[in-house]
């Protein structure tokens, strides 16, 4: 159930006129089952539905040593492949017939499963759950399916821009850390995984310690804890540490070019982020919505779509990882204009150091970033996520009624000290142009790549 | 003030006490009209305080004269330039103010505008919609900078896209007549042709409220909600009512193939269209076709059991179907080969799969468990009330009442098997057919290195 938090005065007086914006705390109960998972759960009476959102902590593909790259996708693939008793088509026949979705996700920091089924199917679907959890069958037929489907896939990818451009600017940044490794792997290293290797991925990873729970349904509490336990009853206790490091990204003002002839290129451009734990994020996250992170209200938009229509889309994100974090900036634009498209992003971005932002964008961001959380919690399975994403970010319960202080804590001095740290690397820094990396893939024309800096 | 609620609504009204009984709704959905002609909608939600609304125009690009084609998705991006009450991005702003989200988007046969807001907003959004419905300004300098806008959308859509480029030049082989063949945006030279006038013109035409429907859905009422729509949209004179012209298709005679060789591409495939009717046909067709779909796709689906796990020949296999067009659809199926097979030998095994189905038939153990899959999703539909407003929006935009938007799991428990049979056997004609092959280009360069050695690579 959710309910309306009356909204803090302050905004009132941000945006006179107009009524207040929605803040929205979300009614979250937390019970330890009987074998003492944590389990965070909304109760939702007005659907028949349970949707449950468990993901394993250390257990992404920044875990996996480099000659085994593409593990944790090969692993998320084959695990609706049979489990138990039941081998490939009698499990996804039970899928079918139970109509339960069941998705799992290989991220850089976490692997993630995801569960939707009707409350009428509940213990039946757990079950299933849990038996593709801790009894995955990786028979030889399903895992050379899968790795041929998975070849397949990377081959394309191989040749596409998009992802071309995209490994390249994670190498870029992360040339030493796991975070710059493709997490579907290369063939070389996934032509060599073996049935021993998942295996192995499923025992040191699914396990109790590293598991974090959110869930969304219409039955009591006690009732979601015993499907929990049902589900993850079999799993060990305890896992394998794999101590992933803490990484900055590598940050040398280089412009890299990617030659392809296609009509239109994309212009990817790296800088430092702010991690959640960090106390600046609140502030990053002002900052990144005023450049060009509230895509229609940002200066970027103003700048390069609407004053010279350069490009159909431009974007920026502070994107955070468990143990690092970066500032991204994207943009796709004809060839004779990306140089142009390049020249106003920099120069907004010397801007917003040199100037900072006016109190009308720090309010215009506040209120938006606060409003458009609210809004996002709108299904279900949503919900689930993000029980499970405040608990991994290490917030407490009670974060979304307290989002709206952290805020209006933010002053026009933070902004421009956070973004000291964003684009030059440290609040200290002596002042000057912007460090960022470019990587840019296409045919673009007037635009010079720096020396390779070898490797 | 005059309203006339439609008979629907009053069966809605009545409603509860049928519960149980045998005509069980989908989801609620309550119906006005104003004086003007404006539909209203509202489909509850209350679970969060929040509503979507959306305003539908009966107009797309299938709408198009042949002298203005893009004009309809041009249109829709001004509508964001502002008004000569609004100015500028105004609309734009405020919303983002709330945390808003908000967009618009295109289709063959529709033109749809939507926000999702705080409740507390819901005035604030219907007042700005009601004003862009009839007092839009458009200035040269917005027209021309926005050309620029839709042409770089363009090369991102298609023209850097092989997959894009291959499903255009597929669409356009599908029809002899209908303008269902013709891209949404446009091709570039008839972007590059359009002008302000053209704009100006579609924007007369179509958009009067006698040609919309406004879907609010989220936690509200009707009776909160048609005050609020009176108040703005009421403002809104009703216009002269637009003619939709279709052109109708003509008897297809002849099977079409199309070969599309780039060098992006590695993993062959081949596509096949039907022309098949939409859910406007009436007749349940719609909804065997649905079922098809569903027991030929997903991993226990026939293709797939068939031609990858037990003939080995295919990565992947499936088929399709959209019914939610006004006019002729397409059922589609396909394949992509496993490494080292022939592509020709994947699309023999396929066509050996629909020859056994036509010959046999589907079972009744395929149907039953393709129909439960589809009937539990209608209930998993309702976690997502966006949803549901889109498919008030859009089928009756496309011709069909409220009672057949929401009655959707009667019709698919009253399909049989003989029905499935019988629409297999409609569409599965290859004269009605184009096959389309997206192959590699035959001197495709090799694969760049992962990591490039120098910062310039050149393949």
């Amino acid at each position: 159930m959710m309910r309306a938090l009356v909204a803090a005065a302050a905004f009132l007086v941000a945006v006179a006129v107009l009524p207040a914006p929605l803040a929205q705390a979300m009614d979250i109960q937390r019970m330890t089952s009987p074998l003492g998972v944590d389990i965070w759960y909304v109760r939702e009476p007005s659907l028949p539905i349970i949707a449950a959102n468990i993901i394993f902590q250390d257990a992404g593909a920044s875990t996996v040593p480099v000659e085994k790259l593409g593990l944790g996708y090969l692993v998320q693939v084959t695990l609706d492949e049979g489990a138990g008793d039941l081998k490939s088509y009698e499990f996804q026949r039970r899928l079918d017939e139970l109509s339960l979705t069941m998705d799992f996700d290989v991220g850089v920091d976490t692997f993630g499963a995801t569960l939707r089924t009707l409350t009428g199917k509940r213990d039946e679907a757990f079950k299933l759950f849990g038996l593709a959890l801790s009894k995955p069958r990786f028979d030889d037929d399903a895992i050379e399916r899968m790795r041929a489907a998975i070849l397949a896939e990377v081959a394309q990818r191989l040749v596409d821009p998009d992802d071309i451009i995209n490994r390249a600017f994670v190498a870029n940044l992360f040339p030493t850390h796991g975070y710059g490794r493709p997490l579907r792997g290369v063939p070389e290293t996934i032509e060599g995984l073996t049935r021993a290797d998942l295996a192995d991925f499923v025992k040191t990873r699914f396990t109790r310690d590293k598991l974090v729970v959110g869930a969304v349904g219409d039955v009591p509490i006690e009732e979601i804890a015993r499907l929990i336990d049902l589900a993850v009853g079999d799993l060990p206790a305890t896992g394998t540490a794999f101590n992933v490091p803490e990484v900055r990204p590598a940050i040398g003002g280089d412009i890299t070019v990617i030659r392809k002839e296609i009509p239109q290129s994309t212009v990817l451009i790296g800088g430092y982020g702010i991690k959640r734990d960090d106390p600046d994020y609140y502030t990053a996250s002002v900052l990144n919505a005023v450049l060009g992170g509230a895509s229609f209200i940002s200066r970027l938009w103003d700048a390069v779509r609407e004053e010279r229509g350069l490009a159909y889309s431009v974007q920026t994100s502070n994107a955070v990882l468990q143990h690092g974090a970066y500032f991204l900036a994207y943009v796709a634009t004809n060839n004779d204009k990306v140089g142009e498209s390049i020249e106003v992003i920099r120069n907004e971005i010397d801007r917003l150091l040199r100037d900072g932002i006016t109190q009308a964008e720090l309010d215009a961001a506040r209120t938006y970033l606060i409003g458009s959380f609210a809004l996002s919690l709108d299904t279900n399975a949503r919900i689930a996520r993000t029980l499970v994403s405040i608990q991994v970010s290490n917030l407490p319960m009670d974060y979304m009624e307290h989002r709206v202080d952290y805020y209006n804590a933010i002053t026009l001095e933070d902004v421009r000290r956070v973004a000291r740290r964003v684009f030059l690397g440290d609040a200290n820094a002596p002042m000057g142009p912007a460090k960022l990396n470019t990587v840019v893939i296409g045919n673009p024309v007037n635009i010079t790549a720096t020396p390779a800096k070898g490797g | 003030m005059i309203l006339r609620p439609l008979r629907v609504a009053c069966v809605l009204l009545a409603l509860p006490a049928l519960a149980g009984a045998a005509a069980a709704q989908d989801f609620q959905v309550k119906t006005a009209v104003l004086a003007n002609g404006l539909y209203v909608a509202v489909v509850e939600d209350h679970r969060a305080p929040v509503v979507t609304q959306m305003v539908y125009y009966r107009a797309g690009s299938a709408d198009e004269l042949p002298n203005q084609r893009g004009v309809a998705h041009f249109l829709e991006h001004m509508m964001f330039q502002g008004t000569s009450t609004t100015p500028g991005q105004e609309f734009r702003n405020t919303i983002a103010r709330y945390g808003g989200r908000e967009n618009a988007t295109t289709t063959a046969d529709t033109t749809t505008y939507y926000q999702t807001v705080g409740k507390e907003a819901l005035e604030l959004v219907m007042r700005l919609e009601a004003d862009r419905m009839h007092n839009l300004t458009i200035t040269d300098k917005e027209f021309n900078s926005e050309k620029e806008v839709i042409k770089e959308e363009r090369r991102n859509r298609y023209e850097n896209e092989p997959g894009g480029l291959f499903a255009e030049q597929f669409s356009a082989a599908m029809y002899l007549n209908h303008p269902y063949g013709n891209p949404v945006i446009g091709y570039m030279h008839e972007i590059e042709a359009l002008t302000r006038q053209d704009a100006l013109d579609w924007y007369k035409k179509w958009y009067v409220p006698n040609n919309a429907t406004l879907v609010i859905a989220g936690d509200t009422t009707l009776a909160e909600v048609l005050p609020l729509a009176q108040k703005y949209y009421g403002a809104v004179p009703r216009g002269a009512e637009p003619t939709r012209f279709r052109p109708k298709e003509p008897p297809h005679l002849a099977e079409r193939r199309l070969f599309f060789y780039d060098a992006r591409v590695r993993q062959p495939s081949m596509s096949r269209n039907y022309l098949a009717p939409s859910q406007t046909a009436r007749d349940g067709t719609a909804q065997a076709l649905t079922i098809l779909a569903t027991l030929l796709s997903g991993s226990t689906g026939r293709f797939y059991q068939e031609l990858s796990i037990k003939q080995g020949i295919a990565q992947g296999a499936g088929a399709g179907y959209s019914g939610g067009l006004m006019n002729e659809t397409t059922f589609s199926v396909s394949i992509s080969p496993r490494r080292g097979i022939d592509i020709d030998v994947a699309e023999k095994a396929l066509d050996a799969e629909i020859d056994k189905l036509l010959r046999d038939g589907v079972t009744a153990d395929e149907v039953e468990l393709a129909k439960s899959g589809i009937l539990d999703g209608l209930i998993f539909a309702r976690d997502n009330v966006m949803g549901l407003a889109r498919r008030v929006g859009n089928g009756l935009s496309i011709g069909l009442t409220v009672d057949e938007v929401t009655h959707l799991s009667d019709i698919y428990k009253s399909v049989t098997v003989a029905q499935v049979n019988a629409a297999a056997r409609l569409v599965f004609d290859k004269r009605r057919s184009v096959t389309g092959f997206m192959l590699p280009a035959p001197a495709a360069p090799a694969a760049p290195a992962l990591r490039p050695a120098a910062a310039e690579v050149r393949p």
